[in-house]
């Protein structure tokens, strides 16, 4: 660490990056994942880096990071060439990566998982709480981190592991962080406070490597910008002298809307009446207060909130996932625009509701939404497998049915995989999230429930999943639509209702602005005007 | 659109033949590779456990590997003993491989076998007036309802109170011994005889395969010439169907479908409305039935035909089922070869001890290595250090392998998919620094 300090001062003058990456090429059997790529990274910036699933960063920084070896092209830390054969040596030339999946140990203490691998004393002495304790506590003070280092990582909220990661970062002498996607699993008030740790760290000589989706966040935190497409640079940007059209364009390769285009709604009869509904979360707390909702056939209604009041919990009660405590659910059929008999579908569980015409769209779809060590042929009937056109009677699967309508999918969706029997694993998250999209909206529901549909996908597949959603309400569907993304609900809903602490506060129009949607999510009263 | 750094390929899939080859590499690869790693550390143990010069003993240790082979599939008769101590081997290997597709560790084969040979052997004794083409089914239905009741009470207390199957089959494996032991010497006791029950009616036991033939098919294909010495009985037969049932459930069933992703994840199966409490239930009756027919086939198809109290916690079947499923990857041709290696092996342990004068218990230090390799291979700081051939079995490639130009690099797949997403990037690097992360990324 000090020496590396030195060799900075010295060379200053000589190099103003903190990392260069000169002419990167790498290969992968049949694709071509770093075509000649060039990063150059300043001391004491943050600098994003962005581009669609599949554009290589990852690789990039996968390399940075001593994991690719890279096929030619060089690496320079602070100006002299390095050579970084694992992540062990980056770390020792102060490269730190915060991943987007944190590694942490949920049982051991904050210390613990940050001294972890590194702990005071060496492998050979014994674990030296103290000394480990107070190292911690004066990184969190210098950096303006503050964390109970005594504290289990379970009992932490993912803002503030996520700044346990950071810590460990800091802990192991790192200079130069790379943080994958760090606002994907942040609440609003988190991504605000996690901006301010990494503005003070740059103040502090720290320099950042920020890979990201979300151009609002490139505009708001970053100094420049490198985009990558399919393996290429196709942009360095300075973000003061760009904006937002001019980065999607980069990434995507063309004009990308990022509004949505969508003629007013033509609402029919009510399909989904929620009444009174309460349920209980995971802990037997109460977490839903007599919601009552009604959606329409061909509208979409948005449930603003800030996540972790109730949202996850009525979609699980909506889908029969979780059992409510109280009130009713039903759902009607639209046949002409009149709505048919009411059925009263609150207690029939997942499949039953499904049969009743219900498609669901889960929040996170690699936790609950897809088997991934399975094929796209078993992912593509998950839910509905015993439906009469998958299996015999419920029980023998009909492989041929199957594979027509997993290739279905795949064509109708244009979902890019080798084949159908490719495990799900092998798909970008963008064409994972296609297929859990295709699957529930080719069973031609009378209900969608979208739940935070377009999370972590890229700009052009969140386009085709608005477009979809849009589609689905024209076609004379009722679609919930819960995101996190105030700008998606916004853009999207016909109506929004918003969730705080289990309740329905209000319905308002989508014309409502930020700040009056922001006062309700927060609990605040609209004003009687 | 995510940019298509990997066009779709128009091109037909992969030929059938080609893909049987890559699902034969990938069902194989590993476990040929940790039979092989086994048997050379087992060589090494040999050279330095044998007297002698080097030389020597290198010598011992070729030798010994040729009488394995020569003991267990040296002669047809070496084969029919080697068949006849794979059958059980291959029924309780699916009890532990079928609970194995739901995520389930079924430790408890040995004590589902034993109530099950203890059922059968109840009902051969008490209705042994019966007529043989009745008391054989029955006996057989016995054991399997019998360990089938044995599983499903570990199912039962999984899926309802939430105990881990390892420590309530372990349990209940001794429960089993134990009480199977005093019915054995109490009730069922053979007169003038302290450990053993009466043998099994004639009519009550299966008959050896070499005399089955001759009485059916031999009767106009040439006969088999002494067909006693072939010991292998038609129980081997029932394991086949056995096979065909396990393959059928697994592969073709709804039911199977649903164990896979209970198995894989069990946050879908909720999402899908998988009720994953019957289907445990489910899945520990049908592992305990097919446990229970490894006992029921084994009391009547070998000699002695009789039950032994003091041979129901010294039977080593449904422990050494957890190596043979694990081997075979719980995939009912693996499970077969597995058997077979094991059984193979355990016939030819007597061998070793007379004609190359290494104790015979070298065969239970090379099952041990054998468990030993496949058990490390899960690790994942020891998976870094893998050939890439070998790590790829574990993860279909992301593009059929005819349209590759050359062999994959090291890594060279895992991290393909890396380029694919963003996501998968930061998950694979989990797996490579050996940590697993906390928040939603569990994956695999």
């Amino acid at each position: 660490m000090q020496e590396s300090t030195v060799i900075t001062r010295s060379e200053e003058k000589s190099s103003p990056y903190a990392v260069e990456m000169r002419d990167i090429y790498k290969a992968w059997p049949g694709v071509v994942a770093s075509n000649h790529v060039n990063l150059q990274v300043k001391k004491g910036e943050i600098h994003a880096l962005v581009g669609e699933n599949g554009a290589g960063k990852s690789t990039l920084m996968n390399i940075l990071y001593g994991i690719v070896k890279p096929d030619s092209g060089e690496v320079l830390i602070n100006g002299t060439a390095v050579h970084i054969s694992g992540p062990r040596d980056a770390i020792r030339l102060g490269i730190g990566m915060v991943h987007q999946h944190f590694m942490l140990i949920p049982p051991l203490t904050v210390a613990e998982n940050i001294v972890l691998g590194s702990e005071p004393g060496g492998i050979a002495a014994p674990y030296d709480r103290k000394r480990a304790r107070a190292d911690i506590l004066a990184l969190s003070k210098r950096y303006g981190l503050p964390i109970d280092p005594d504290l289990r990582i379970e009992k932490l909220s993912v803002g503030q592991q996520q700044r346990v990661e950071i810590l460990k970062m800091l802990y192991r002498g790192a200079d130069i962080l790379v943080m994958d996607e760090p606002t994907g699993v942040l609440t609003p008030q988190e991504t605000d406070e996690l901006f301010l740790v990494l503005r003070d760290l740059v103040k502090q000589g720290k320099t950042i490597i920020f890979i990201t989706h979300k151009l609002r966040e490139v505009l708001e935190i970053t100094d420049a910008i490198t985009v990558l497409r399919r393996g290429q640079n196709v942009g360095e940007l300075v973000t003061k002298q760009t904006n937002q059209r001019e980065i999607a364009r980069a990434m995507v390769g063309r004009d990308v809307l990022l509004r949505v285009e969508k003629t007013p709604a033509n609402p029919g009869p009510v399909v989904l009446h929620v009444h009174d509904l309460e349920a209980q979360s995971d802990r037997d707390l109460a977490c839903l207060h007599k919601v009552s909702l009604d959606v329409h056939a061909g509208e979409i209604l948005g449930i603003a909130g800030v996540e972790g009041n109730g949202q996850t919990e009525l979609v699980e009660v909506l889908t029969g996932m979780r059992k409510p405590t109280g009130g009713e659910i039903t759902m009607a059929d639209v046949k002409d625009g009149q709505a048919g008999t009411p059925k009263n579908i609150t207690t029939m569980g997942a499949r039953g509701v499904r049969v009743a015409g219900m498609s669901h769209i889960p929040e996170d779809r690699r936790e609950s939404g897809l088997v991934i060590t399975e094929s796209i042929e078993d992912n593509s009937i998950l839910g509905r497998h015993r439906w009469q056109q998958f299996s015999w009677r419920g029980m023998v699967l009909q492989l041929k049915n199957i594979a027509s309508w997993a290739q279905k999918l795949i064509d109708e969706f244009d979902v890019r995989t080798p084949s159908a029997t490719a495990a799900m694993s092998t798909l970008s998250g963008g064409n994972q999230q296609k297929l859990i999209i295709a699957r529930e909206l080719e069973a031609n529901p009378i209900v969608l429930i979208a739940s935070q549909p377009t999370r972590g996908v890229d700009i052009g597949a969140i386009e085709f999943i608005h477009r979809q959603l849009i589609a689905q309400r024209d076609a004379g569907k009722a679609v919930l639509l819960i995101s996190a993304e105030l700008d998606e609900i916004r853009s999207l809903s016909d109506r929004i209702a918003v969730m705080y602490e289990g309740q329905i506060v209000d319905i308002v129009s989508p014309d409502a602005t930020e700040e009056e949607l922001g006062i309700l999510m927060t609990g605040g009263h609209q004003d009687p005007q | 659109m995510a940019s298509p750094t990997v066009q779709r390929r128009t091109s037909a899939p992969a030929s059938q033949l080609a893909r049987w080859m890559q699902k034969f590499r990938a069902a194989l690869g590993r476990p040929l590779i940790a039979v092989l790693v086994a048997f050379v550390l087992g060589g090494i143990i040999i050279m330095i456990t044998t007297p002698g010069p080097l030389d020597n003993r290198f010598i011992t240790a070729v030798s010994t590997y040729y009488y394995l082979i020569a003991g267990s599939f040296g002669s047809l008769q070496s084969i029919s003993y080697t068949l006849a101590k794979a059958t059980p081997l291959i029924f309780a290997g699916l009890a532990v491989a079928i609970a194995y597709r739901a995520g389930l560790f079924n430790i408890g084969a040995a004590g589902q076998l034993t109530v099950g040979s203890m059922v059968a052997g109840i009902i051969g004794i008490q209705l042994a007036a019966l007529p043989g083409w009745l008391l054989v089914p029955l006996m057989l239905l016995g054991s399997m309802v019998a360990g089938g009741i044995w599983g499903g009470i570990v199912g039962v207390l999984k899926a309802w109170r939430g105990a881990h199957e390892v420590v309530t089959s372990i349990m209940l494996n001794w429960t089993a011994f134990y009480v199977c032991a005093f019915l054995v010497e109490g009730p069922f006791q053979a007169p003038k005889l302290s450990q053993q029950t009466l043998p099994m009616a004639p009519q009550a036991t299966i008959p050896s395969l070499a005399i089955l033939y001759n009485q059916t098919l031999g009767t106009f294909l040439p006969q088999i010439p002494d067909p006693a010495q072939y010991t292998v009985d038609a129980g081997l037969l029932i394991a086949f169907v056995a096979m065909l049932v396990y393959w059928f459930i697994t592969a073709r069933t709804t039911f199977g479908y649903e164990l896979r992703v209970i198995g894989q994840n069990p946050k879908a199966a909720r999402y899908a409305g998988i009720s994953v409490r019957k289907n445990i239930v489910m899945v520990m009756f049908m592992a305990g039935a097919f446990a229970g027919l490894a006992g029921a086939v084994r009391l009547m198809g070998q000699a002695p035909y009789q039950l032994i109290s003091s041979a129901f916690s010294t039977d080593s079947t449904g422990f050494d089922a957890i190596g043979v499923a694990l081997l075979g990857r719980t995939t009912s041709i693996g499970v077969l070869l597995a058997s077979l290696l094991f059984g193979g092996l355990q016939q030819a342990g007597p061998y070793l001890q007379s004609y190359v004068d290494v104790p015979g218990d070298i065969i239970t230090i090379m099952q041990a290595l054998v468990l030993f390799s496949i058990a490390i291979e899960y690790l994942p700081s020891l998976q870094r250090f893998m050939p890439s051939f070998l790590v790829k079995s574990s993860r279909p490639p992301l593009v059929p392998s005819l349209i590759t130009t050359k062999p994959a690099e090291e890594k060279g797949e895992a991290d393909m998919q890396a380029v694919e997403s963003g996501h998968r990037a930061t998950s694979d690097t989990v797996e490579k620094t050996g940590l697993k992360p906390t928040s939603s990324g569990q994956e695999e």
